[in-house]
């Protein structure tokens, strides 16, 4: 072989062996900043889908209670696409434990995975309880959980905090009246002052003949009742 | 050409053949080869930087939305991107227009909706460019159901934007400073009371104690009248007895004099949607105590009546 193509050729080995270099570190750069992407596509829809569940609301106009959690209703209020790199539809995985949680809420998880990557996908897919699915997101960046049994117990206790202010006028009329306010006056009075539970429905009332005993109540959507009694000689607030 | 010079004798015709030899045809091919490889890429890297170009370029615009949403619009996202650069929020110029030198497609839309019940205006908007073709393959939205389908379709690139994470911050501070608002109202109240109680069980109480019009000092209202009331036969202490006028409800002004008198900056008389104050001070219409004060902030409705 010539000096000549000896050189080319080792020249040629040089500026491979660099290029390979220089190719790999910026695959490595690449991938990380896909997951780092991925990582806040998926962090923003679960976000947006929690924003989602506390717009639902009764009043005319306002989207139903939904207990199912499809990505469309995460991508209304995100600016994340839904889609991964490789076109895939970010895959939205629910969980729900058996026994209900705080305020008989359902106990559900809701995963987002927004990679392509089949065995982190395969492998949230495969979580049978919110326990390994919590364990799924931890080990993988591109996944995001979304605690949507906490935010269904928030909701209840907004609605309380609201029955609770609702109580204290009622409390104020009593002494103002030396008893409740009947039923009708209980329609004024609650109009006047606007509280609703999380869901923009009025509470509840019901009080005794002689208006020394009363009741405010509200239910969640999915049948839990959260009641206050109203009594001078005895508050109480219970769950059913 | 000098490298090839490195290996040709200075002298003699058979030699410089050689030159044009079997190596120097290989080099020859390898480097037209590299060339034309290059070439490509470097071509390919041009274009894909402009789609990177482009898709940087949508995201900044998308956050100088939010910008402009957050300080200079407050309840409302600019009706053309022009707007961005009028409001000091953009100063590149190289923004006005996408890596192939054509304007950016820009839609959007608001919405009502109650989080938690919480009335709040959602902003929505979609930024893309044309890309290389020119052509808006991707169209706008209409809905809410659209805005959650959209994504650029062809070789259009963009982004959609929302302003979900403001209302989130602004929901928070809205909470805030209406629960202060209504514990400084309730301090309010129980300072009046207070000042009357002592101004009254001094021995030469003053007359309106006993009797202002038919009712003495402990059937008065104590909170801050504000024209939203106009039950009959209530008696304002502050209106009867220290001879202040009423608070117009829903007036910028007024409202903003209520925040100073109750020690909170003026800021609070509106919301930050920009949504003014309204109070009413007898929520519940009553005549004699207790009396009970409401809050709420409206866009021009009166929204001090719930009742739908």
């Amino acid at each position: 072989m010539s000096p000549f193509m000896s050189g080319l050729l080792i020249g040629m080995s040089i500026f491979s062996a660099l290029s390979m270099q220089w190719a790999k570190a910026e695959l490595v750069a690449t991938r990380e900043r896909q997951a780092q992407e991925a990582r806040a596509a998926a962090e923003d829809l679960a976000g947006a889908m929690e924003f989602a569940v506390l717009t639902e609301n009764d009043r005319p106009g306002g989207p139903d209670y939904d207990d199912t959690f499809a990505l469309k209703r995460a991508r209304q209020f995100s600016s994340a696409t839904g889609t991964t790199l490789g076109g895939n539809e970010v895959l939205v995985t629910t969980r729900t434990e058996e026994e209900a949680g705080m305020f008989g809420a359902p106990r559900t998880q809701v995963a987002l995975t927004a990679t392509d990557d089949i065995l982190t996908r395969a492998e949230v897919n495969r979580t049978g309880n919110t326990e390994d699915l919590n364990r799924a997101a931890t080990r993988n960046a591109p996944v995001a959980l979304f605690d949507a049994g906490g935010v269904r117990a928030r909701q209840v206790v907004t609605s309380n905090q609201r029955m609770e202010a609702m109580a204290e006028q009622l409390y104020a009329y009593y002494a103002a009246k030396m008893r409740f306010p009947s039923a009708n006056e209980f329609t004024s009075l609650s109009g006047s002052l606007g509280f609703r539970d999380a869901w923009g429905r009025e509470f509840a009332y019901t009080v005794d003949a002689d208006g020394q005993q009363g009741e405010l109540e509200f239910s969640a959507p999915w049948g839990v009742t959260q009641k206050l009694g109203l009594s001078l000689q005895d508050t109480t607030k219970s769950g059913e | 050409m000098n490298w090839l010079n490195t290996f040709t004798p200075p002298t003699g015709n058979a030699q410089r053949g050689a030159m044009f030899g079997m190596d120097a045809r290989v080099a020859l091919i390898i480097m037209a080869i590299l060339a034309g490889v290059g070439g490509y890429q470097w071509m390919s890297r041009l274009e894909g930087g402009k789609v990177g170009d482009a898709e940087k370029n949508a995201v900044k615009i998308t956050e100088a939305l939010g910008k402009y949403y957050e300080t200079v619009g407050v309840n409302r996202l600019p009706d053309s991107l022009d707007e961005l650069f009028r409001a000091n929020i953009v100063t590149d110029p190289a923004l006005r227009r996408d890596p192939w030198g054509n304007t950016w497609e820009y839609y959007h839309n608001a919405q009502m909706m109650r989080v938690e019940d919480t009335p709040v205006s959602v902003q929505f908007a979609v930024v893309f460019s044309r890309g290389k073709n020119a052509i808006d393959d991707t169209g706008g939205f209409g809905g809410l159901e659209d805005f959650a389908a959209w994504e650029p379709k062809k070789d259009d690139l963009g982004i959609k934007y929302t302003s979900r994470k403001t209302e989130e911050v602004r929901l928070k501070a809205y909470r805030e400073s209406a629960k202060l608002i209504l514990d400084k109202l309730e301090a309010a109240e129980a300072a009046a009371f207070l000042e009357a109680q002592s101004t009254c069980s001094e021995k030469e109480a003053p007359e309106w104690c006993t009797d202002m019009e038919g009712k003495n000092w402990t059937l008065f209202n104590y909170y801050p009248r504000s024209d939203a009331d106009d039950t009959s036969g209530v008696i304002y202490y502050n209106e009867k007895v220290l001879n202040k006028k009423p608070y117009a409800s829903g007036n910028p002004d007024d409202m903003q004099q209520l925040m100073m008198d109750l020690g909170l900056p003026a800021a609070y008389a509106q919301d930050p949607w920009g949504r003014v104050l309204m109070v009413n001070s007898n929520i519940t219409a009553r005549t004699d105590p207790p009396f009970s004060a409401s809050l709420c902030f409206s866009a021009g409705e009166n929204c001090l009546s719930r009742r739908e």
